[in-house]
């Protein structure tokens, strides 16, 4: 599939990369469908992806992995999640967090409130919100002193 | 919208499973128990609309130039 994107102009997406959100994102109900891409073309795996929206090519989110950035997450799956995404084993939950840069990559803030869980076997995704609080919307990876809100 | 009154200790039941509570009344606040089934997502209003406020500003905080994303990519934390 041809894919039109904000900033990697036109790609070529694989069915395996496309990820359905029945619910689509907070704030973006009606963006069901997106694609997850990587960039393959380093040595080392990448730590940041790239969440782009099939139908708009304007709306796209970087997103990253948790224990990259954060350490121990930790947070249950309600029975109401694990049936709606059809979770049949642990191993296929993927947990990601939403990624904003406001101006320069060092100032990028992760939203640990409210992570991505997609289920990779029959890639349906959700975006849920945790009601832990220790778990907030614009935790700074780069700030050292552990003092985020 | 429906608008009922209720006094401390009194409650309402929604759909005959989700009880709230009017605990307390003091100085313009209102404390409330809920008591739902697990199944059930309660979330403070402002918190939810944070979180969609945020997803926007992620989905629309400037636009990421490749050599940006490439930046990005090959951080190492």
């Amino acid at each position: 599939m041809r894919l039109n994107t904000r900033s990697f102009g036109e790609l070529d997406v694989e069915v395996k990369h496309q990820i359905h959100f029945e619910q689509g994102l907070l704030g973006f109900s009606n963006e069901k469908d997106f694609v997850l891409l990587r960039n393959y073309d380093t040595e080392d795996p990448v730590p940041f992806m790239w969440l782009q929206s099939i139908n708009d090519p304007e709306i796209a989110f970087v997103l990253t992995i948790p224990s990259l950035v954060y350490g121990e997450y930790d947070f249950d799956l309600n029975d109401d999640l694990v049936k709606m995404l059809h979770v049949n084993n642990p191993e296929d939950v993927a947990v990601f967090n939403v990624v904003k840069i406001p101006d320069t990559v060092d100032n990028m803030t992760v939203n640990l409130k409210s992570p991505i869980i997609i289920n990779v076997q029959n890639r349906e995704g959700c975006q849920i919100t945790l009601e832990n609080d220790n778990y907030t919307i614009n935790y700074k990876p780069n700030n050292n002193n552990g003092q985020n809100n | 919208m429906l608008i009922l009154t209720r006094k401390k200790d009194e409650s309402i039941l929604i759909d005959g499973k989700i009880e709230i509570r009017i605990i307390e009344l003091e100085n313009g606040k209102v404390k409330i128990g809920i008591e739902a089934p697990k199944s059930v997502k309660i979330l403070r209003k402002e918190i939810h609309d944070e979180i969609e406020h945020q997803n926007k500003e992620a989905a629309v905080s400037k636009p990421v130039t490749p050599d940006m994303m490439k930046t990005l990519m090959n951080k190492k934390k």
